[in-house]
């Protein structure tokens, strides 16, 4: 991987070029990729330019800084948006843990390098289905390669996970994922949506990227499953105006719980929460069954 | 390039660093027609946003600037008038 790293960097003749490849990387590659490159480059004393081994230290930092072990998830790529991160196990390991199915924010990724953020998730215990809107159009036109509308690449979805008698499967949307994220949990019959400042059918009408289009399915869904809605938890930093008022709204609309993050008046509450060391045993409470969370 | 054209770019540019306030309708008409600017103070850029910006203002444009450079305006619109000078030298 680090002669294909080496020449994509040697085809791109500025900071900024680099900056976009780095980028991609970011939304792609799991823990163990990442750090394969930084010791394979330090192994062969590889000649990179500024940017490249600024990137590939700041990484080292944020993924293995303060002696943390490297989660030994494998990436396997369904579509360009769409990838399964799981660490190979026997059929009764892999049954145990808990399926993340998450949606990606405008950004493409959960509001950190996806790398960075599988760190906070032990492999033992979850695998992630991470889908990514690249028209962002908040998944309504559905996810390229998986459906052309969001009902269609749910039923999509559902063959990409366990059957609820199978395994434990939760959904997190970030942003732009937070409506996709709680639409398919209600319809796959999920126990719990976590949405972190995540957006709310009242912005279809306003958003560039989704004129014409509507979520009158979403209502719908919900109506036809009242009575076994997902837990809902909208997270939102307990300063933010905007992103308070939409966890408001979207509790109008169906039975939820509101998380205030203390202190925290950045949209990226996952960062936040990142940056003060209190991710992992937040994503560990909102994933856990009902009787261990939120208390 | 035509100012429509540039600033076509640099709404693409915020666009793709989840720049929430140019998805709006309203602000982005009316920010690609020249009659509203974005200031970087009600923008709040993170440093992937500014990232992105730089990358599309290169890839569309040909002009580098640097992330640390957006210091320098004080708008998206004096971005405009720069890319303006650059491109018509």
């Amino acid at each position: 991987m680090l002669d294909w790293y080496v020449a994509e960097i040697m085809r791109r003749q500025t900071a900024n070029l680099i900056n976009q490849f780095h980028i991609m990387l970011e939304n792609m590659l799991a823990p163990a990729e990442v750090c394969a490159l930084i010791d394979e480059s330090r192994e062969r004393g590889t000649s990179l330019p500024p940017p490249a081994a600024h990137w590939l230290g700041r990484m080292d930092t944020l993924l293995r800084g303060g002696g943390q072990t490297v989660q030994p998830y494998d990436r396997r790529m369904i579509n360009k948006s769409a990838a399964i991160y799981a660490a190979p196990g026997t059929e009764a390991e892999r049954s145990g843990r808990t399926v993340v199915v998450a949606f990606t924010g405008d950004v493409h990724r959960l509001m950190m390098p996806i790398a960075l953020f599988l760190q906070q998730c032990p492999a033992d215990r979850y695998e992630v289905l991470l889908l990514s809107d690249l028209r962002r159009g908040l998944y309504l036109r559905g996810i390229e390669g998986l459906g052309s509308d969001f009902p269609e690449t749910i039923e999509r979805i559902r063959t990409l996970i366990p059957a609820p008698s199978d395994g434990r499967v939760v959904s997190l949307g970030t942003s732009a994922g937070g409506l996709a994220a709680i639409w398919a949990a209600v319809e796959l019959g999920l126990p719990r949506a976590v949405s972190v400042g995540g957006v709310t059918p009242d912005e279809i009408g306003e958003r560039v990227q989704t004129q014409g289009l509507s979520a009158e399915g979403f209502d719908e869904a919900i109506r036809r499953n009242a009575g076994r809605l997902p837990e809902v938890l909208l997270v939102a930093g307990e300063q933010n105006e905007r992103d308070s008022r939409k966890a408001q709204e979207m509790a109008g609309r169906l039975p939820a719980t509101l998380i205030s993050v203390p202190d925290c008046a950045n949209h990226n509450v996952l960062h936040a929460l990142w940056s003060r060391g209190e991710l992992g045993p937040f994503l560990e409470r909102v994933f856990a069954p009902p009787a261990a969370s939120l208390n | 390039m035509n100012d429509r054209e540039i600033r076509q770019i640099l709404a693409d540019g915020l666009e793709a660093g989840a720049v929430h306030q140019v998805n709006d309708v309203s602000t982005r008409e009316a920010f690609l027609a020249g009659t509203r600017d974005l200031t970087f103070e009600e923008l709040e850029m993170d440093s992937l946003a500014k990232m992105e910006l730089c990358i599309a203002i290169e890839v569309g444009t040909g002009v580098s600037l640097a992330p640390e450079e957006l210091g320098r305006f004080a708008s998206i619109g004096e971005i405009v008038t720069m890319l303006r000078e650059r491109l018509h030298a």
